[in-house]
């Protein structure tokens, strides 16, 4: 008996049998893994949510402040703003408390999720800075007091200030010390117009010890020697008090938020209830299951829409938030659970919409973009954190559109 | 009112600069889009004035009607309600434009077939943002409720004073 080999080898039609099963295995994946509980499965890998909701705290600062002008504590106030808002502050309050004679007090009230120090930090201190030189009659180097050497009374003022540099850059990578650690630097970079000076007076302190006063305390700085006939601009360099980025970046944040104009001290701070809100992430993936397949089974009943767009609409929703809320627990993202279901309910209707007319695609994603963008950039809190995650899931939808079209088109045909 | 003292008095001229200057862009970008999107339609420009002027206007007075009426806080949650109103309108003035400009090119546009699809969108939406909120709100209280109640209140009316607009301002030539 002769045996006969049909062999007819269907390339696209394996590779195209071959991506629907590892696309089914990866929905399949996400799906679990997105579904609330499930991290209750696996020891080895923790995928549960990280919500914000347990870590925010809420405290009122009290600041005396040693000025009555109106417009001095208005720019104390735009200060203290932009440095909470720069640090990522999700909700800040300063509230004009009471005057007296010759001061005023603030009332600040943070309810946040950020580091407490490090808010602190951003509301206590003044942070002046001036560029100074030692005094004369000082001996700096008395073993007996280490101190002398980062006293400000020990310093002359120069006529070098803030209002002289335009920014201090602090390098995100820490860099090389001369005893070869390494530890974060602040780069004090000058206004174009006073280049010449500033460069004019290094010069003059070439080979000497300076320094630069913040609040009473000084960083010292020894001034290069200029190399002969060089023209190279010379910027000073001081070392931060920073261990990690963030420290840096709160650091960074002091120096450039602007210049508060009078003295404060930080009066008193208490304890107030944190002001977010709490909700049972699992009753709402459950009930925002049901409601999302009630939504389809009654567009299907009252014949909205072609059976197939409902599915694929359906599919690309489903995609879309499986894949981000998988992403956002294997990287552990902090996120707000209140925020998270706003965010999922309109990322459906953009899909639906997006499905349902075809021809407003691109008029409807790059206007929600284009806004969204601006909405990150000027707005407060959590204005920007909505933003944020509604390009990120927008941008996913987009890509569950085109897998789910491929997956339906592609199963019919199996 | 209380809520503009508040504002005047608690915020930063940076904060309020700056959330100010946001919404005037918004809306001279979603204007000046529809505008060159529909053509240099007149129609287009009226109905994206008064449509984000209204939407903007019935935020600002249930803001008021909240605080003076029923005694509650307008605390900073709300700062939210317009950014999610404002998506939807993004949503809801897409469409139209989309359908308008596809029809146009085939020659098919008229006033009946606009406002036909503008009130299949508006109901479709409605239904989703009826349903998916449901879900939500059923497990909420106290100022999370009102802010969810009134924001899709207000989501929904924004879409009904949509299709309204379309009736009213788009005619056959």
């Amino acid at each position: 008996m002769k045996l006969k080999f049909n062999f007819n080898f269907n390339f696209k039609k394996t590779v195209r049998y071959v991506a629907l099963v590892l696309v089914t295995a990866m929905l399949i994946s996400t799906t679990l893994i997105a579904l609330p509980l499930t991290e209750k499965v696996s020891e080895k890998l923790s995928f549960n949510l990280n919500t914000k909701d347990s870590k925010y705290w809420s405290k009122e600062y009290i600041l005396k402040v040693e000025t009555k002008d109106d417009r001095d504590i208005k720019k104390i106030k735009e200060v203290l703003y932009r440095r909470l808002r720069g640090f990522g502050v999700e909700n800040s309050t300063i509230f004009i408390e009471e005057k007296d004679e010759s001061s005023t007090k603030l009332r600040i009230v943070v309810n946040s999720t950020k580091d407490p120090e490090n808010v602190a930090q951003l509301v206590a201190n003044r942070f002046n800075y001036r560029v100074v030189t030692r005094k004369s009659d000082v001996d700096f180097t008395n073993q007996e007091n280490p101190l002398t050497i980062i006293m400000g009374e020990n310093y002359d003022a120069t006529d070098w200030d803030q209002e002289d540099f335009r920014e201090v850059y602090i390098p995100k990578q820490k860099l090389r010390t001369s005893d070869g650690t390494y530890r974060y630097f602040a780069i004090f970079k000058q206004r174009a117009s006073k280049r010449r000076e500033l460069n004019q007076f290094l010069k003059e302190k070439q080979g000497e010890t300076i320094g630069v006063e913040i609040d009473g305390f000084v960083t010292p700085y020894q001034v290069p020697i200029f190399q002969e006939g060089s023209s190279k601009v010379e910027s000073i360099t001081v070392g931060i008090n920073a261990d990690d980025p963030i420290g840096a970046k709160v650091t960074g944040l002091l120096y450039n938020s602007g210049h508060i104009p009078v003295k404060y001290i930080l009066e008193s701070q208490n304890d107030l209830e944190p002001q977010n809100i709490r909700i049972d992430y699992v009753k709402i993936t459950i009930g925002f299951a049901i409601s999302l397949i009630a939504v389809y089974i009654l567009l299907y009943i009252f014949k909205y829409d072609t059976k197939t767009s409902l599915v694929k609409s359906f599919l690309a929703t489903i995609i879309t938030l499986t894949i981000y809320l998988t992403y956002i627990k294997l990287t552990q993202t902090p996120i707000d659970t209140f925020l998270l279901t706003i965010t999922a309910i309109l990322t459906t209707i953009l899909i639906r919409a997006l499905v349902s007319n075809r021809d407003s695609e691109l008029y409807i994603v790059i206007g929600a973009i284009a806004i969204l963008i601006t909405i990150n950039i000027l707005g407060t809190g959590l204005m920007s954190i909505f933003a944020i995650q509604m390009i990120t899931l927008i941008a996913i939808s987009k890509l569950s559109l085109l897998i789910s079209n491929w997956y339906i088109d592609n199963v019919r045909q199996v | 009112m209380e809520i503009f003292k508040s504002i005047i008095n608690n915020w930063s001229i940076y904060q309020l600069i700056s959330l100010a200057g946001m919404f005037i862009f918004v809306l001279l970008f979603i204007l000046f889009a529809s505008w060159v999107l529909s053509g240099k339609k007149k129609e287009f420009i009226t109905f994206t004035t008064i449509s984000l002027l209204s939407s903007g206007i019935l935020t600002v007075l249930s803001f008021i009607i909240l605080n003076q009426v029923f005694n509650e806080s307008i605390r900073y949650i709300f700062l939210l309600t317009p950014i999610v109103v404002l998506f939807v309108e993004i949503i809801s003035i897409g469409m139209l434009l989309g359908f308008f400009t596809s029809r146009k090119m085939h020659k098919e546009m008229d006033a009946y077939s606009l406002k036909k699809e503008m009130f299949k969108d508006s109901l479709q939406i409605t239904v989703f943002i009826a349903l998916l909120i449901i879900a939500f709100i059923l497990s909420l209280t106290g100022t999370p409720f009102t802010f969810i109640l009134l924001t899709s209140i207000l989501s929904i009316g924004t879409i009904w004073i949509n299709f309204l607009l379309v009736s009213i301002i788009f005619k056959d030539e």
